[in-house]
């Protein structure tokens, strides 16, 4: 397996991007929490940006077949 | 933790899919649109959605509740997006950690890249005036992004004192610093 493909089989690995610095990013995130940009977050579903067609349906799919994986083991 | 996050948590962690999909349709749209906002780009946003809900499936133990689980999916939304940044070789203004030093990012020209530095003098020389404790706290918080847990087992301090050090130290850089946006 080449480097290309090393790299496609780790990306896929349930959890294997999500490591220690990772998390410790998303902790510092919340807790210096910006009250302005979260509640834009809180507020962006109402924004005037359309996802693609089918966009959300395929990423669904897509989740629904990583639980399934993981619940069937 | 809210009542209804603690019902979604148990039934994803007991691995009812549809509960899963049910988190997943109430907050696609809004993590979509808060990234295609950030980013500017459709088929970004699409692959920041992917990711986030990979975070968020595959690492569901890490939510230990302390706050809201829409807090929790913002704080790795915002990380991911930030990352995608970095790797663009975008500037957050004004964090102490993204500023370049030496090199500039590609996307700014001379004008702008001289308000950063001008900028970055004005914060490192008000951290300079700050008192050590504080100015450490300060460093390692916003320099090297240690989390408060981590800062006090540095420092053998309690994890109050530091962050009463950093709410002196920010209300001191504030002062110091009218009128400039700061990222803490």
């Amino acid at each position: 397996m080449g480097a290309n493909g090393k790299t496609q089989a780790s990306r896929y690995a349930p959890g294997a991007a999500f490591g220690a610095r990772f998390w410790d990013e998303v902790e510092y995130e919340i807790e210096a929490l910006d009250a302005a940009d979260f509640e834009l977050f809180l507020a962006a579903d109402r924004l005037p940006f359309v996802p693609r067609p089918g966009v959300a349906e395929t990423l669904g799919d897509s989740l629904a077949a990583l639980c399934r994986a993981r619940f069937s083991n | 933790m809210t009542e209804e996050d603690r019902i979604i948590v148990d039934a994803i962690r007991a691995g009812d899919p549809d509960a899963f999909r049910d988190l997943y349709q109430r907050h696609f749209r809004r993590i979509h649109s808060f990234s295609v906002r950030r980013l500017g780009d459709a088929a970004e946003a699409d692959d920041v959605c992917q990711d986030v809900f990979e975070a968020v499936f595959c690492c569901l133990d890490r939510f230990e509740g302390k706050s809201d689980l829409i807090v929790w999916i913002y704080g790795i939304t915002r990380n991911i997006l930030n990352n995608r940044l970095r790797r663009r070789g975008g500037v957050r203004l004004v964090s102490l950690e993204d500023i370049p030093q030496a090199a500039a990012p590609l996307d700014l020209g001379p004008e702008p890249l001289a308000q950063v530095r001008q900028t970055l003098g004005r914060v490192r020389e008000a951290i300079g005036k700050l008192p050590e404790e504080q100015r450490r706290v300060i460093e390692l918080r916003h320099g090297k992004r240690l989390n408060i847990r981590k800062i006090a087992q540095l420092t053998g301090r309690s994890e109050d004192a530091v962050k009463s050090s950093l709410y002196r130290a920010r209300r001191s850089l504030a002062a110091q610093l009218p009128g400039e946006r700061l990222a803490f």
